[in-house]
C-alpha cells in the first residue's frame, strides 16, 4: 500500500517537474523575445529577414509548449518544439557564417551584447533550447507520469502556464503587426518601416 | 512573404490555444513550408548559389608530415 503511494507520489513529482521545466523554458523565450522588441522600438534596431525567421523559430518552440499546456503531454508537441529549436540553430548558424566576414551589404547589424552579435546569440539560444529539451527527456523523463497525471493536478502551474502562453500569443501578434509595417508583403529590409513611408533603399554610402 | 509566415504562425498558435488542434496542425505545416522556402530564398545568391566563397580554408603549414 505504502509502495503504491510512494510510486504515485514519485510520478506526481516527475509530472510537476516536467510542467515546471516547460513553463520556465517558455518564460525564458518570452523574455528573450521581449528584449528583442525593446531593442527594436527603444533603440531603433530593425530586425533583418533572417532575424525575423529566428524570432519565428522561437515562437515555434513556444507553440509546442503551449499545446502541451492546453491539451496535455504528447510526443508530437515535444517534436514540434525540437524541430523549431533545430531550425533556429540552422538559420542562426547560416546567418553567422553569412556575416562573419564584413563586406559591402553584409556585416553583423545591431549592438553586440558581451561582444557577441544577435546571430551568434541566436545560435547559442537554439543550442541551449535543444540541450534543454534533450536534458529534460534524459534526466527527468517521466513520460508515463505525464500521460497519467494531467496539468489539472497542479492548478497553480496551469494558471501560470496559461498566463505565459497568452503573453507569448500577444508577443506574436505584436511581431506580426510589426513585420507587416516593416515589410508589407514585400521583401524585408532594415532601412525603415515600408508601410510608414520609411526609406526603401540604403542611405548613401551605407550598406 | 515573412508577414505571411507570421500570419500562419499566429493562426496556428491561436487555433491551438482555442482547442482546434487539426486546424493548428494544418496552419503549422503551411507555416513550416513557407518558412523553409523563405529561408532558402534569403540565403540564395544568383552569383554564388548556396556556397559561401568568403570562407576559405588554408593549411597553417605548407605541407603535412609524410606528404611530398
Amino acid at each position: 500500500m505504502s509502495d503504491v503511494s510512494a510510486e504515485s507520489r514519485g510520478q506526481r513529482t516527475l509530472a510537476f517537474l516536467n510542467y515546471l521545466y516547460l513553463l520556465l523554458m517558455m518564460g525564458v523565450i518570452a523574455l528573450i523575445l521581449t528584449v528583442a522588441l525593446v531593442f527594436q522600438y527603444a533603440y531603433g534596431e530593425l530586425p533583418c529577414p533572417l532575424c525575423l525567421l529566428e524570432r519565428l523559430a522561437m515562437f515555434g518552440v513556444c507553440f509546442g509548449i503551449i499545446l502541451t499546456f492546453r491539451h496535455g503531454f504528447s510526443y508530437q508537441h515535444t517534436g514540434v518544439s525540437l524541430l523549431f529549436a533545430l531550425i533556429l540553430v540552422i538559420v542562426a548558424e547560416r546567418q553567422s557564417l553569412l556575416d562573419i566576414y564584413p563586406r559591402p551589404g553584409h556585416a553583423y547589424i545591431g549592438s553586440a551584447i558581451f561582444g557577441l552579435h544577435m546571430p551568434v546569440w541566436a545560435t547559442i539560444i537554439g543550442l541551449v533550447l535543444l540541450f534543454t529539451i534533450i536534458a529534460k527527456m534524459a534526466v527527468i523523463g517521466g513520460d508515463r507520469a505525464l500521460e497519467r497525471i494531467g496539468l489539472a493536478a497542479f492548478p497553480v502551474l496551469a494558471r501560470a502556464g496559461a498566463i505565459v502562453s497568452l503573453y507569448v500569443i500577444l508577443l506574436l501578434a505584436i511581431n506580426l503587426v510589426s513585420a507587416f509595417l516593416q515589410c508589407g508583403f514585400n521583401e524585408c529590409h532594415t532601412y525603415g518601416y515600408q508601410l510608414l513611408g520609411g526609406p526603401t533603399a540604403p542611405p548613401a554610402g551605407g550598406t | 512573404m515573412i508577414t505571411g509566415i507570421f500570419i500562419l504562425m499566429f493562426l496556428a498558435t491561436a487555433s491551438g490555444w482555442l482547442g482546434w488542434r487539426r486546424l493548428a496542425g494544418a496552419f503549422m505545416v503551411a507555416c513550416i513550408g513557407l518558412y523553409v522556402g523563405e529561408f532558402l530564398w534569403e540565403v540564395w545568391s544568383p552569383t554564388t548559389g548556396f556556397s559561401m566563397p568568403w570562407l576559405q580554408g588554408g593549411l597553417a603549414v605548407p605541407s603535412l608530415p609524410g606528404e611530398a
